[in-house]
This record gives structure tokens, sequence and C-alpha cells, in this order.
């Protein structure tokens, strides 16, 4: 019964997705231009992928505010290795361990040292922001040929970005796993109420630092995809980046106490927020309005979702009456 | 047991994090220290000249070129040269007043300084001045009766003209012209900064004129894109432009990159796009270091053929060599030229000594340089 429900409200979003979209055929001349949806997909990777990982984290009713630096950490980890000349091949790799390491950290900090995640999170964006500026001087640019191979040449059949490929083993994967796999039941289990999680013999902690160090894989994969988009790479690629990976996960649904949502509502989520920075200037309408459209539609959907959960609440109290 | 001891390490490893980037501040804050001692100051005997430079922000080929320029001055003149600034993503006037406030108390000669607000500056460059140091500004301009100069890389009309001209060049021969009405686009900056402002206005009155008038801005709006300093989101802007590029009445054929960022990014964008706009119908141009735009002008399926810019290092040598004189009393605001080493004498008008045209750069030219 519940879990039909949460069906449908993913289906609203995806009528409302649907909606945007075809709005935006009617007025947005071009917008549906190859050009266009393939830029569009591109951007939308980076942000799904991330997402993904920032979803698993919020099921454990934590959070990490520090996503944005961390990316920027890795950007410039990644450049400093691809100005030597290394391959996208050895990039990645380095990428993901870093952002393991670094994810970890935060896992380890809100776990061992029983910090609350949004206070340890917002230490490390601290740390990872004031860090950078003393390693490097703002930027590493002049990048080798090897370093934008992923945006300039990985295209498949001459047309599908690779990084738009890496999203989607990562999407499909992460539906299976959060969907089938045992550990994902310990997620909601932790988000949903810790005692009772950790009273049924769940090792909650350990549990946690390894849903970070597993989000902190996805973040490397998106920085990656971030920094190989030019020949240079500032220390600021990640920074509010955050903000838009929390906003698709909790437009898709996700309830931001824990314990609730799906990836699949998250991949709808990033995908209404990568349309309308394009759309709106596809539709003519000044770059200001971005934002504030944003935000309004994280609004209603929120409190849409909100109203919803109560109703449903509501409904069980009385059927327990 | 273990978990003390865990606890143990982790305030350990916290306190290591917090201290690291401390003692890396102390022997990383101020870059280039150099203590020359040259037949000039010898001669005249006087105390060591100290030279403070900072620029909107460090870390990028722009300002790093200056930086040259600046340092090949100093050794010119055996004098003392700081350099500091914010790091790109601080590029805030806070920031800026931090470093300065650090400076007049170590009670330095001459601040020669590109401010990232000309107006929120002022209070703390006329402190300076009250302080007994001479100001100069290069690059941007602050409010005028902060500084006692500026060092002006280019004039704002010439800046336009340069810009305009390198996109007219490209689109004519792409068979654009009063014939065939072309659509531009321009990514600005944050729409706050001085420059910026002042060449778009320069650029609107050009667009007015016979010569450039095929060239249309259809949209303020939504043409004149103002992504501001961060590289992401230049970079996704740009994407969104490029692929609004083609052929057609609703279609844009010629972006103009107003700042060192969005050049490259509009390069970088058009290289990754997948169903790429015609070259042969589509322009793409600004301003930007060569360095930064050398991969797409030597591609030859590439839009983007030429850059703009001034010479970033005479920059740097101009306003050393001019923040210099000021002190020895060589010059005054009031003077009307300058002297200006390798440079040779450049004009000084209304307290402001301009550089000279904009630098035009293509596929024959862009080797030549390494900035």
């Amino acid at each position: 019964m519940i879990n039909k429900k949460a069906l449908t409200s993913e289906a609203y979003l995806g009528l409302f997705l649907m909606l945007i979209l075809a709005v935006l055929g009617i007025w947005a001349k071009g917008f549906y231009s190859i050009n266009n949806v393939i830029s569009l997909l591109n951007a939308y990777s980076y942000i799904l992928i991330a997402s993904i990982g920032m979803n698993m984290i919020i099921i454990t009713s934590n959070i990490d505010v520090s996503t944005g630096a961390l990316i920027s950490v890795v950007c410039i980890v990644i450049a400093a290795f691809g100005k030597i000349g290394l391959p996208f091949g050895l990039l990645l790799p380095i990428a993901m361990l870093a952002g393991v390491i670094l994810s970890t950290l935060n896992g380890l900090f809100i776990t061992s040292l029983k910090i609350p995640a949004i206070v340890a999170t917002l230490a490390t964006t601290q740390i990872f922001q004031g860090v950078l500026p003393l390693v490097v001087e703002g930027s590493i640019y002049d990048l080798p040929a090897s370093f934008t191979w992923l945006a300039f040449d990985a295209k498949l059949f001459g047309m599908i970005p690779l990084s738009l490929f890496m999203c989607l083993i990562v999407t499909v994967v992460f539906i299976l796993f959060m969907r089938y796999s045992r550990f994902s039941k310990k997620l909601y289990a932790i988000g949903n109420n810790r005692t009772g999680a950790r009273l049924s013999g769940i090792n909650v902690n350990k549990t946690i630092v390894q849903t970070y160090a597993i989000a902190g894989a996805l973040f490397g994969i998106t920085a990656v995809i971030i920094a190989t988009a030019g020949q240079r790479v500032t220390t600021t690629m990640g920074s509010g980046l955050e903000m838009t990976f929390i906003a698709a996960v909790v437009l898709g649904g996700t309830n931001t106490a824990g314990g609730s949502g799906r990836i699949f509502g998250t991949v709808i989520g990033a995908l209404i927020l990568a349309v309308i920075a394009p759309a709106i200037n596809y539709l003519g309408i000044s770059p200001n309005w971005s934002d504030a459209i944003k935000g309004t539609i994280i609004i209603v959907s929120v409190v849409v979702s909100t109203a919803k959960y109560r109703k449903r609440k509501r409904k069980l109290c009385m059927s327990a009456e | 047991m273990r978990k003390r001891n865990l606890k143990k390490c982790m305030a350990a490893l916290l306190l290591g994090a917090l201290l690291v980037p401390s003692l890396l501040g102390c022997s990383k804050t101020d870059t280039t220290v150099k203590t020359g001692v040259d037949s000039k100051t010898e001669e005249s005997g006087k105390k060591e000249v100290i030279v403070a430079m900072l620029p909107k922000f460090k870390g990028e080929n722009y300002f790093d070129a200056c930086k040259i320029g600046a340092e090949e001055a100093a050794d010119e003149l055996g004098i003392t040269l700081f350099y500091d600034g914010p790091s790109q993503d601080q590029a805030t006037n806070q920031k800026q007043v931090d470093i300065l406030e650090g400076w007049i108390a170590q009670k330095v000669n001459v601040i020669i300084v590109s401010p990232n607000d000309p107006t929120a500056i002022a209070p703390t460059l006329k402190k300076a001045q009250a302080a007994g140091i001479k100001v100069v500004t290069f690059d941007a301009d602050a409010q005028e009766d902060a500084r006692d100069l500026f060092v002006n890389q280019i004039t704002a009309e010439a800046a336009a003209k340069g810009l305009l001209d390198a996109a007219a060049r490209d689109l004519k021969e792409k068979g654009y012209g009063d014939s065939q009405k072309a659509n531009i686009a321009l990514v600005s900056s944050s729409g706050t900064d001085a420059n910026q402002t002042a060449w778009q206005a320069a650029m609107n009155e050009l667009l007015a004129t016979d010569a450039y008038k095929f060239m249309v801005i259809k949209n303020e709006e939504t043409d004149v894109y103002f992504p501001g300093t961060d590289e992401t989101k230049v970079n996704s802007e740009c994407a969104t432009l490029i692929s609004r590029m083609g052929e057609g009445e609703d279609k844009i054929q010629a972006a103009i990159g107003l700042s060192s960022m969005a050049t490259p990014a509009l390069g970088a964008q058009y290289q990754s796009a997948s169903s790429k706009p015609n070259k042969d119908k589509v322009s793409l141009t600004g301003l930007a270091t060569p360095n930064a735009l050398k991969t797409y002008i030597k591609d030859e399926g590439n839009p983007l053929n030429t850059g703009v810019l001034w010479n970033c290092m005479d920059l740097g040598y101009l306003a050393v060599q001019s923040g210099y004189q000021l002190v020895t009393g060589d010059i005054t605001s009031d003077s009307s030229s300058i002297e200006a080493g390798r440079l040779g004498k450049k004009e000084i008008h209304d307290k402001m000594c301009v550089l000279g045209d904009a630098l035009v750069f293509d596929v024959t030219t862009v080797d030549g340089f390494d900035y």
C-alpha cells in the first residue's frame, strides 16, 4: 500500500517534468536541438552522479554540505596529475580514491567524534576550501589535451558523451543496489530509527562511514567530469554544487529526516534542475530568474510531499485506532 | 580503549589539518620578495623602496603575466616587490582590504592595486594615502579621489573596438555583412565589474555606427551572459550559448567573451559539443591570454580564430615603473608624461596613464607570446 503511494509521488514528479518538457517544446525554439540536449545531459550527468551519493547519505538521516568543497579539492588533485600527462584511465580511479578518502574523513568525524553531520561537514568545508589556496595559486591552467579527452573527444558513436554513459551505468547499478542489497536495508533502518537499528544488530557507525565512502567515490566521478571540461581547473570548481545535489534529492521526494526516498526520484529531480538554466535562456527570460525558479519548484515540491506524508500518517493512525 | 584511541587520533588529525594551513601560510604569503641592490639606489643613497602589488585574484594566466612584468621592472629598479592577492573564488573586496591593511601596517612605499570593487575599496586606499603611501590602480580603476594614478591597459573605446573588429573581420570572411546581419552574444563577467560594464557600453555605441551595425544584440536579457567568476558556471552557460549558435534568424552567429575566463570556455565548449554548429558560419572571439586560447586557435575545426588582449607583461611593468617614480618624485599626479624604462614615454591625462591599443592575435602570431 505504502509502496504504491511512494510510486505515485514519483509519478507526479515525472508528470511535472513532462509538462516542463512539453512547454519547452512549444515555446522554446531550438531547445530540442541535438547539441542543446546533449550539453544539457552532460550537466545532468555530473549532477545526478553526485546526487545519488548525497541521496544515500540523506537516507541515513545525515547530510554532507562539504560536497562542493570536496569536489573542488578532487578537481585540483586530478588537475595536478593531468598536468603531468596522466590519461583519463588513471585520472578516474585517482579521483574516486581521493573522493573516498575525503568523504570517509567526514564519516569518521561524524561517527567517532559524535558531531552532528551538518556541523562536521561545515567544518570540513572550511578545511577543504582553506587548504586549496595554500597549495595552488587559484588555478592550474594550460592543461594538456590528454586532460580534456573526456569532454572533447570521448564520444560514443561520435555523438553520445562518455560522461553520459558513465552516468547511466552508475544510475542503473545504484538503483539495483538500493533496491536489492542488504546494505541498503541497513541505510533505511538507520535513517528511520537509529537506536532500533543498533539494537537489531546493525553496526551503525561502520555503516555510516561506509556510506560516506561510497558517496565519496561518486563525488570523485562528478569531479572528473567537471574538471575535465576545459584546460583550466580553478580552486572553486565545485563551489555551491552541494546545494544543487541536496535540492535534487529533496525534489526527488527523499525526506531530509532520513529513512525514505528512492534513487529514481533523484533521477527525475536532478533532470528538472538541469533543465531549468538552459530552458530559461531559450525561453528568453533573464537568467537572474533561474535561482528563484529553482527555489520555488523545490518549495512547492517539498510542501506537496510533506502534506502527503502527513495525510498518510494520519490515515495510519486512524486505522490503528 | 580502542575507541578512545581513535578519538584521540581524530582530534590530532583535526588539529593537524588546522595547523598545516597556518604553517603553510607563513611561508607563502609574500610570494616575491626581491632584495636586489641596484646601482641606482646606492647612488641616491635612499632607503629601500617597497612596492606592493595586489591583483584582483591570483593564479590565472592574466595576472600571472602582469606579475612577470612587475618583477621585471622591480629587478631593473632594484626595489622590493610584494605580490599577493585573494584566490580566485575569494576575489572579493573584503579579502583585498585584509591584504591592504597588512601592507599599510608594514609601511610599504606604494600600493598597486586592481580593485574588485571600485567604491568599496576607496576608504582603505584613502587610509593608505593618509599614511603617506602612494596608491596606483592598474587593470581596473578605483574611485578617482582614492588613488594617485590609474595605469589603464586600454581605453574602453579601444577595447570595444578591438573586440568588435576581431568579430567583424571573422564574420565578414564567413559571408556576413550589410546584406546579411549577424546576431551576436556577449559573455561578460559578474555584471558589477567596472571594466566589463565600460566595455559593453562602448560596444553598444559602436554597434550603432554604420561600420558595425550588421552585428546585432537581439535580446539584452538573454544574449548577454553574466556567469560570474565560477568556472563551472561559466562552462555551463557557455555550453548553452554554443548550442544556440548556428545559421538563421533565431540563432546566434558570433559570441564574444569579455573576460579571460569566458573566452577559453567558449572554445572548450565548442570543442565538447556533440553536434557542433558549422564552423564556417559562426565565429568565436574575445579577451583572453594567448596561452589560454592556443589550442582552439590552432585547431582548424574550431571557429575561435582570434583573441584580443593587451600586453599584460607591459601592464605590470608600467604599473611598477609609475609607482616607483611616484615615490621618488620623478613624476607626480599632475605630470603629463612618464619615462617608463623600456616602454619609452607614455602620456598621462587626468591622472591616467594609458598603455596602448588592443592586441589581436591569431594563428600566425599566437606562438609569439608566452603567457
